[in-house]
């Protein structure tokens, strides 16, 4: 029993101030500035992302992102490990979409080593397979959240559904829903079970009867138009000069999408479009990425009709581990598995950049080789680093609700930002 | 010597100049290409047995082998042609057909040669579908010796392993048997290793056929770090790579591989002692006793003990000696001289081993002794009373590689046939004690012969005065008989034009401690106020303190106890004193004793620089993880400036004693042009002695695996320790003395029981007892190695 | 407006009454796929004797240092591990261990739930590693136990024991006179 009323904040402002003081509006707009600080431990932010906001009431006047709270030194730890040992590192970067960073780091150490034309053709068909999948899926959790952070709360659980579907079909090929390590440099780690196809096709169907659900649900909900709409322009000479990539950079009129201006893993077999939009604002960004969710359903479906047969190694056991029965019976292939697994391949002197189209944006690796098994420098170019640098830019002059809406629009993860 | 002819050639379209006579894969790599090898070896003959080493020379119709193909003007040399790499291809093919599928269990993994060659240069697949040689039948999986691990299966039949043991060792014990797929290499008839088991067949076997057996299956290389570091247990002092896991401790040793100059090998000592200075034996804590009360203390933690007793000793300079032993660096004998002058100011500076004739050896052959170069360059090689392989098997395998690859002459003298009369020319017998006694009769037999020489003798003669580049080389024995033997051998080699000598004293860094502890020599700047009438052996020593003049010992090194002679009598004296200090690693009755016993680093754990008995500078880095306490230089360095010397820096003092090292090479090159103790020599009076009626000449060394104790405390090196007395057969069977017999071996007055081994390598009159087989109770009357002593054999001895 | 929303409400309404997807979990354990990786077990031959043969490959490959061994030789001349611990909390659960295993040793099972409520617990030892191998193991058949792998030292011949088969000691050779 409090028999005391136990002063509050109030009470002791009022009992230390005299009547006298009195608060006046001030003039001087500097005065009205108030910092504003959004933290790390943020269910907005997408991550550890923090904001520091300098408002004037409610209108957002300067943005400073903090960011670092996730960095592990990954870069750093790459030139620790051989190339082969790096692959798990990339799955924890952008984690929404570890098969498109093991994807873009296979891909540079393949341009390295000098083996790209060498990989056979089911494995490239399979690796484009997979990154699509992987696309919708990170575009589906974009969904989500994206919603959800507006306030929507339903899109979330249907869009965990379809994901769930595509992270099933990937413990079905590799044995982890998100941390795949499925790709190996020079091919895969071992062809896909026969079970998964009927599991994709199974996905295919749901998803386009889901597609449209999306359409009636989300995208053309007014509340959403109205919080989206005209929010966050980014114009298309700001967006270049900021590097931003991605469904950000085609949302503000910029026809690039790595796939198509610089094809890789057989992407140019494929037919699909890319989405552009000129208006640049968040409801652009937002059609951009439920238009390549579409585009990408087309890729898998004409992945899934025409999967070339052959084998899913480089015929190079020097570079990737043979199969097992091979390695248990026969002297060079074990050989090769030993030397590998305990030292890894030696990588030619040289230097590369390459990157590929990640879900965020231009994803790629530049690698410095000084011969030997580990990389000297492994330096990580990541999309949502540079897409979250234009933030400042965008939303000086908008309202705190719609700092969450371009951060959502922006789609960044902090695992890729920090490294 | 005239500047040898230079080639031009191409490799791979680098344009390079090699020397003539240098093989293409040797000029190969010092362009930095690299052209596999399997049966190929730096310190080998070429063999071309194993054909990977194939490149394309153009114009030429076949591939050649470039480890057999010397360069020639103007070659055009391909190492990675289309027809190589596929010739290269085929040859791994070839060899991992029959290679049984044991990389997981295999020892060599990691480092194994095959290996590597297979995945830079292999095809990757295999076509391979039939069944694989087997050797899984009771010969092949024989187990050949405790300490190496043999299995047949693996072999690729390079014949490194026996071309090491007949070419480097000298000892053929192995050879390849049988042939075709069936041809294995072991020993004759699949007996016991009886070698000297110094195990260079597992460190240059490529595969994983001949390992070290002590470690089987313990790790892995890549857990392993390499350490340089130095052995101290001969004066051979080979540099070697002691690795350590990853918990830090001491694994195995090895030699250096791919360094120019020589030590690609060990021997038995330097390679399976690793575990000798671990464990309890080891002294790892101080102890001081204060009133009869015994205390320790953490060296890391307090110097203040150590400082104390450094400053009672400092009390009474005249009567403090300090006595070092030859297992330290170079570094902490300079130290250990530099605090004995200067700060404890005592004139008493006493090596633990004497050899008498080492002062003036040194002092008029340092630095212009023979190198390793001069032996395999030499045409005749004289070994007198020189027992290379039991003292000091790396100076021994220069030998053997100068007899067997480049066709010297070898002549050996004294009472023992060593391993390397077997390999000699002749023999000459010549009575313990009496080497100087021969080196005379060999002037004097140059100017004119004597008829009643034996025919040996005269063969060496012959070949003195025939020969281009000649090499002598003389034991511990020789050294003990003091100046005179230098002075005698110094005579002979200014009369024989290019002519060597090279002396090859027992014990670890005997040279450099002596040189750097000054102790008998001149060094600048020290003790100019100290008396240079001081103790010069330990004897002296130890007639003091029994006299009541020295009242404070300080001894310093490793393994101390050991070099004690009489040590009942030692002990004795110790109860005497009011000071005894002793720095060592391993725990024994002397550091028990001791007022302060201070814990230092091992053998392999040291931090220093070494100086051989050929000539060479080597440099331990002191890197191993579980070392005991600091490095002894740095020790010493601490108690000087505590004692009031000045701060000085580690890597001063190695500059330091590099220089002093310098100095004393421009000392022996002056002392040569002083010809006068030279002419002296031949007035010197003949050293060898007459055992007596009944008597024989007791001849001690080393057992062939062992030096001092410090190897006997290793599990793996302590199973082989031969206590037999080696005795003449016409002797034995005078005496009907059979082999095996037990007998009482009478010196002086004390009696030791032996067991007899007869040999007809033992000159009659003469037995061999090796010191290691007795305990220090046991050999009370061991009067220093090289000494011959005479004894009684008694026989039917009770055990 | 109001048309938007009652577009979307029907979607919503729709799936009230579609079947649920939500997994009743604990109730239902959690099916998870032939080649999931879950936790580790270290899987034996049908005749009982372990496969792993401390080959330190597993240790090697480790993105995270995770599997720590040592190892000794038995008796009979073969060659096993003495100490195999895998830092689960270390462990992220990559497979390469797996892959990199020649003998088929290490395998990643099925199960994904095995919390414990200290740090310590989570470091596998060996033995509970191979008390942890299931019947057959779900699917990841092993390779032909005794037969696939030619090597020795697996099925030591009755004539030939290593241990016992030790060379004899050279017979003197007579001196000649």
């Amino acid at each position: 029993m409090i028999s005391e009323k136990i002063p509050t904040s109030v009470d002791k402002f009022k009992a230390i101030s005299s009547d006298n003081i009195s608060v006046q509006e001030s003039d001087d707009p500097g005065d009205r500035i108030v910092t504003l600080n959004m933290g790390p431990s943020h269910p907005a932010t997408h991550g550890v992302l923090r904001l520091v906001l300098s408002i004037d009431g409610e209108v957002i006047t300067e943005v400073v992102p903090h960011i670092g709270y996730l960095h592990t030194g990954m870069e750093k730890l790459g030139e620790y490990m051989s190339y082969h040992q790096f692959i798990p590192i990339t799955d924890r970067m952008d984690y929404l979409a570890p098969m498109l960073m093991n994807l873009g780091y296979i891909l540079g150490v393949e341009k390295l080593l000098g083996i790209t034309d060498e990989i056979p053709a089911r494995a490239q068909w399979l690796r484009v397979l997979y990154s699509e999948l992987m696309r919708i899926s990170s575009h589906l959790i974009w969904l989500g959240t994206s919603a959800i952070d507006l306030g929507a709360m339903s899109p979330i659980f249907y869009a965990l559904q379809d994901r769930e579907q595509i992270m099933n079909i990937f413990e079905e090929t590799c044995g982890a829903r998100l941390t795949s390590t499925y790709f190996r440099i020079g091919g895969l780690r071992e062809d896909i079970p026969d079970t998964v196809i009927p599991m994709i096709e199974k996905f295919l169907k749901d998803f386009a009867i889901r597609l449209d659900e999306y359409q009636n649900l989300v995208t053309g909900n007014p509340i959403l138009i109205n919080r989206l709409k005209g929010i966050g322009c980014l114009s298309k000479e700001t967006a270049l000069s900021y590097c931003c990539s991605g469904p950000v950079l085609r949302a503000s009129g910029v026809n690039y999408d790595v796939r198509k201006a610089r094809p890789y893993s057989g992407y140019e077999k494929f037919k699909f479009n890319i989405p552009v939009y000129q208006e640049g604002d968040s409801y652009a960004r937002f059609l951009v990425r439920m238009d390549e969710m579409r585009e990408s359903a087309t890729i898998v479906r004409q992945a899934i009709d025409a999967i070339p047969a052959g084998p899913v190694k480089i015929d190079r056991t020097d570079i990737i581990l043979p199969d097992k029965h091979r390695t248990q019976g026969n002297m060079e292939e074990l050989i090769n598995h030993f030397i590998l697994s305990c030292r890894g391949f030696n990588a030619p002197v040289g230097e590369v950049f390459s990157t590929i189209e990640s879900s965020k944006g231009e994803f790629g690796v530049y690698l410095v080789s000084t011969g030997g098994e580990k990389p000297y420098r492994l330096r990580v170019h990541s999309p949502s680093f540079l897409n979250l640098s234009v933030l400042p830019a965008i939303s000086r002059g908008s309202l705190i609700a719609d700092i969450v809406a371009i951060i959502g629009s922006l789609d960044i993860v902090l695992g890729e930002i920090d490294r | 010597m005239a500047d040898i002819a230079k080639v031009r050639l191409t490799i791979d379209g680098i344009s390079t100049e090699a020397e003539k006579g240098v093989l293409l894969v040797e000029a190969a790599r010092r362009i930095g290409i690299k052209i596999p090898v399997f049966c190929s070896h730096s310190k080998l003959l070429p063999l071309g047995a194993c054909r990977i080493c194939l490149v394309e020379i153009e114009k030429a119709p076949k591939l050649v082998t470039a480890c057999t193909t010397p360069v020639g003007e103007g070659m055009v040399v391909f190492t990675r042609s289309a027809r190589v790499v596929k010739a290269r291809q085929g040859i791994v093919e070839f060899l991992l057909a029959n290679h049984p599928l044991d990389c997981p269990i295999c020892d060599q993994g990691g480092e194994c040669e095959l290996q590597d060659v297979c995945f830079e240069f292999g095809r990757g697949k295999s076509r391979f579908e039939d069944i694989k040689r087997n050797f899984d039948n009771k010969y092949g999986r024989i187990k050949l010796s405790p300490v190496l691990s043999w299995v047949n299966n693996r072999c690729i039949h390079c014949e490194r392993c026996t071309r090491v043991c007949h070419q480097v060792v000298g000892e053929d014990h192995i050879g390849m048997l049988n042939r075709g797929d069936k041809a294995m290499i072991s020993t004759f008839q699949f007996t016991q290793m009886t070698c000297e088991l110094c195990g260079n067949c597992a460190e240059v076997c490529p595969t994983g056929t001949i390992t070290n057996g002590t470690v089987k299956y313990k790790d892995r290389v890549w857990n392993l770090t390499p350490n340089p570091s130095v052995c101290l247990l001969c004066s051979s002092s080979c540099a070697t790579r002691v690795w350590t896991d990853l918990k830090g401790k001491v694994t195995r040793v090895t030699a250096p591989k791919d360094e120019q100059d020589c030590c690609d090998f060990l021997c038995a000592k330097g390679r399976f002692s690793f575990d000798a200075d671990q464990g309890e034996q080891r002294l790892r804590e101080g102890t001081k006793i204060t009133s009869e009360v015994a205390e320790t203390f953490q060296q890391s933690e307090s110097l203040q003990p150590t400082v104390q007793a450094f400053k009672a000793l400092a009390k009474d300079s005249g009567s403090t000696a300090v006595i070092y032993n030859s297992r330290i660096a170079n570094e902490e004998a300079y130290l250990v001289g530099r605090i004995a002058r200067t700060v404890l100011k005592t004139p008493h500076v006493v090596p633990l081993e004497n050899h008498e004739g080492l002062t003036s050896y040194l002092d008029r052959f340092s630095g212009r002794q023979s190198t390793s170069k001069d032996i395999l360059s030499a045409d005749l090689i004289l070994l007198v009373d020189a027992p290379l392989a039991r003292e000091t098997p790396m100076i021994g395998y220069f030998v053997t590689r100068a007899v067997r690859q480049k066709g010297a002459a070898l002549y050996t003298v004294g009472p023992e046939k060593t391993r390397h009369s077997s390999m000699g020319l002749a023999h000459h017998w010549n009575a313990p004690g009496a080497s100087k006694d021969f080196v005379l009769s060999l002037i004097e037999a140059l100017q004119s012969r004597k008829s009643d020489a034996s025919a040996e003798f005269n063969k060496i003669v012959d070949a003195v005065q025939g020969s281009r580049q000649m090499v002598i080389i003389a034991g511990s024995r020789p050294l003990a008989e003091g100046p005179a033997f230098i002075r005698a051998i110094e005579s002979l080699s200014s009369k024989v034009a290019n002519s060597k000598v090279l002396m090859v004293p027992e014990g670890g860094n005997t040279l450099g401690a002596m040189l750097m502890a000054g102790s008998g020599m001149r060094v600048p700047g020290w003790g100019s106020n100290v008396s240079q009438n001081g103790c010069s052996v330990q004897e002296d020593v130890l007639g003091a303190i029994e006299k009541g003049s020295i009242k404070n010992v300080l001894l310093i090194g490793e393994d101390l106890q050991e070099g004690l002679i009489n040590w009942p009598r030692w002990k004795t004296a110790f109860a005497k004193l009011a000071n005894l200090v002793v720095f060592d690693a391993f725990r024994s009755e002397l550091t028990s004793l001791a007022t302060l016993a201070v814990p230092v680093r091992s053998f392999h754990e040291f931090e220093g620089s070494v100086l051989s008995a050929l000539g060479e500078w080597k440099i331990a880095r002191g890197s191993i993880p579980g070392a005991v306490g600091q490095s002894m230089s740095r020790l010493l360095l601490k108690l000087e400036s505590e004692l009031g010397g000045a701060e000085q820096s580690f890597a001063s003092v190695t500059s330091e004693v590099k220089k002093l090292y310098q100095w004393h090479v421009s000392r022996a090159t002056e002392a040569v042009e002083d010809k006068k103790s030279a002419d002296s020599a031949g007035k010197d009076k003949s050293t060898g002695g007459n055992p007596g009626k009944d008597g024989v000449f007791l001849l001690i060394g080393n057992d062939l695996y062992h030096s001092g104790a410090m190897t006997l405390r290793g599990a793996h090196l302590g199973q082989f320790l031969n206590r037999s007395l080696l005795m003449n057969s016409a002797d034995a069977e005078k005496m009907k003395i059979s082999n095996d017999a037990r007998v009482q071996l009478k010196i002086g007055s004390d009696k030791v029981s032996v067991a007899v081994r007869t040999t007809d390598d033992i000159m009659s009159g003469c037995c061999f007892l090796a010191l290691n087989s007795l305990s220090p109770d046991e050999r009370r009357w061991f009067g220093g190695i090289g000494k011959p002593l005479t004894a009684v054999i008694i026989s039917g001895g009770a055990a | 407006m109001i048309t938007e929303i009652l577009k979307g409400l029907s979607i919503t309404l729709d799936y009230f009454f579609k079947p649920k997807v939500t997994e009743n979990w604990p109730a239902e354990p959690h099916k998870v796929s032939p080649r999931f990786r879950g936790r580790h077990f270290l899987a034996r031959y049908s005749g009982g004797q372990e496969k792993c043969v401390a080959c330190y490959l597993c240790q090697q490959v480790c993105p995270a240092k995770a599997i720590t061994i040592e190892s000794e030789e038995r008796p009979d001349g073969t060659r096993y591990p003495t100490k195999y611990e895998i830092n689960m909390i270390r462990c992220i659960f990559c497979g390469y261990c797996q892959d990199a295993c020649p003998e088929d040793a290490i395998i990643l099972g099925n199960t994904l739930e095995f919390p414990t409520r200290t740090r310590k617990e989570m470091i596998y030892s060996k033995e509970m590693l191979l008390a942890l191998a299931p019947e057959g193991h779900n699917g990841k058949q092993p390779p032909q136990a005794d037969t696939h792998c030619p090597h020795a030292y697996q099925k030591p011949q009755k004539d030939s024991q290593v241990s016992d088969n030790i060379a004899k000691q050279p017979t003197e050779r007579k001196e000649k006179k």
